[in-house]
């Protein structure tokens, strides 16, 4: 076991350094890319403060607490286009039959494919993000401690697993459908509306939605309202171990669909 | 102009051809509008009026804005691009139409293929969700159109000047995302200008990008009076001619530069 773990990290680390080598290629791509997200961020954030500003708080949450919300959401965005960017290109790949060369190869399949192709140009996203985030933790004055810490990371993780699983799941339903229907667009609006802005500003029946059934609302909503210390939660649990939780299931059922999937892959003709 | 009007016919027919793109795109734009109708009820939150402007004319705003971006994509930029890189643009210049008039005409075609493919089903869902979304009044409706119209033209002279950087450097990266990003907060398309600070503001509004989106809106929801009105199309107008006046030099010096690969 402790073998095979270690020849995966290694093969993984490979593939990783020949992505990063392959992207330095186009270092003005790359620079091209941190502009374009840092603008974009940057516009996203000044419509909240610039409303904020006019209105006095939404949906109960003031600026600074928004802040703090909206930069998790950037970081947690960031961590999951560098980790699982490949998985937009599932579609494309069951209808060209691109898993074969996977499927040959005596690892997992849906490992490969995560790491075929490390995405540098996800971390130019984590360089706004960073920054909005720290602006977040100084405009709520954060206090530096241990249990803030582990909170923090433990929310990025299960937000970028919830993310990441949201994709896989979406992805991997081409293999039924066998068509190129990309869900990109639509799975990222959500995203951005259920995780950077409070859940409170929808009606009710969307908070129930996001909160159960499809439970968006773990990405970044609860974890930092409990992180904020806004209201005493109903469960003595700390809400960011319930997001890494929701994360890992999720994760666990969507490699799950990957598999089954894969036995209704039949590679592409000719 | 028979060519133009055939291209635009071409246009219609090959978007009427990808069935799921379309309802992707009406659910994409619906959840868009769905979740800022909601920014917008829970900032008011019951208040009447923030900065004379009520909630209900802000939810008209948002509706409205949304079904106009989907109105005002422009391929143009794309498509220069891409024929540079290709090398067809050397094959469009030997036909015997203006390029641009082909361009202006597929993002046209494009448009009438929108209005009748997302923007229709918005208003629909719009109006259930929300209530109808309606103008000021028919004069304030028409004048939206005539400031729409205008809008159309400088929104496109700005994206036509922004593809023909690809004469120059071949491939543009990010660049379109950035221009998309930064036009969508100077335009008002998103926050309407009135919520900005100040000194910002001030700026903004000498710039041609609020004539795009934040300028008809204001028209249809009745922000302004009919003198304002007048007088803001008028600028709106110069604005589209000095746009113009641009457009005719670059094109004439990017005419000259333009490299052919293969093609």
């Amino acid at each position: 076991m402790w073998k095979k773990i270690k020849y995966y990290v290694s093969v993984a680390a490979a593939l990783t350094r020949l992505a990063i080598q392959s992207q330095m290629e186009y270092p003005f791509m790359l620079i091209g890319h941190v502009l374009a997200n840092c603008v974009q961020w940057v516009v996203g954030f000044a419509t909240i403060k610039f409303v904020v500003d006019s209105f006095g708080s939404l949906g109960g949450w003031g600026y600074e607490s928004m802040a703090f919300l909206y930069g998790m959401s950037v970081l947690s965005h960031g961590l999951v286009v560098v980790f699982f960017i490949q998985t937009w290109y599932m579609p494309y790949c069951v209808i060209e039959g691109e898993y074969d060369m996977f499927l040959l190869r005596p690892m997992g399949v849906l490992f490969q494919f995560l790491f075929e192709d490390f995405n540098l140009i996800g971390i130019t996203d984590m360089i706004p993000g960073l920054m909005v985030f720290f602006y977040g933790c100084a405009k709520v004055h954060l206090t530096v401690n241990f249990a803030n810490t582990a909170m923090i990371l433990f929310t990025l993780t299960g937000a970028t697993l919830i993310r990441g699983a949201v994709w896989i799941f979406c992805g991997s339903l081409s293999f039924w459908t066998k068509s190129t229907a990309n869900f990109t667009d639509m799975v990222g609006e959500l995203f951005e509306r259920v995780s950077m802005y409070p859940l409170t500003i929808y009606p009710k029946w969307t908070q129930v939605l996001f909160t159960f059934f499809l439970p968006l609302a773990w990405i970044t909503f609860y974890p930092v309202k409990d992180i904020l210390g806004m209201e005493g939660s109903v469960i003595p649990v700390p809400m960011a171990v319930i997001s890494l939780g929701v994360g890992v299931v999720m994760f666990a059922l969507s490699c799950g669909l990957f598999r089954v999937g894969m036995y209704r892959y039949e590679s592409a003709g000719s | 102009m028979k060519a133009y009007l055939f291209i635009v016919k071409i246009r219609i027919q090959s978007a009427l051809a990808y069935r799921f793109n379309v309802i992707s795109a009406i659910l994409v734009q619906c959840l868009f509008m769905f979740a800022m109708a909601c920014f917008w009820k829970a900032a008011y939150g019951g208040a009447g009026a923030v900065l004379g402007v009520g909630e209900q004319d802000m939810i008209t705003y948002t509706i409205i804005s949304v079904i106009m971006g989907n109105l005002l994509t422009m391929g143009v930029e794309g498509r220069i691009e891409s024929s540079v890189r290709s090398g067809s643009v050397a094959l469009d210049m030997l036909k015997p139409v203006n390029i641009y008039g082909i361009y202006l005409a597929e993002d046209l075609g494009d448009m009438v293929v929108a209005f009748f493919q997302i923007a229709v089903p918005l208003l629909i869902l719009g109006t259930v969700m929300f209530g109808l979304p309606v103008p000021a009044s028919t004069v304030h409706f028409i004048l939206f159109l005539l400031s729409f119209s205008i809008g159309y033209l400088i929104n496109w002279i700005l994206a036509a000047l922004l593809g023909m950087c690809a004469f120059k450097v071949i491939s543009m990266g990010p660049v379109r995302n950035v221009k998309g990003f930064i036009m969508k907060l100077l335009s008002g398309s998103v926050i309407p200008l009135w919520f900005f600070p100040k000194g910002l503001r001030a700026v903004l509004e000498v710039l041609p990008f609020v004539n795009i989106y934040q300028l008809p809106l204001g028209i249809y929801i009745g922000r302004y009076t009919y003198g304002e009105m007048l007088l803001r199309i008028v600028f709106q107008l110069l604005w589209c001619a000095a746009l113009w006046l641009i457009f005719i030099t670059v094109q004439k010096k990017a005419a000259a530069s333009v490299l052919i690969q293969g093609g």
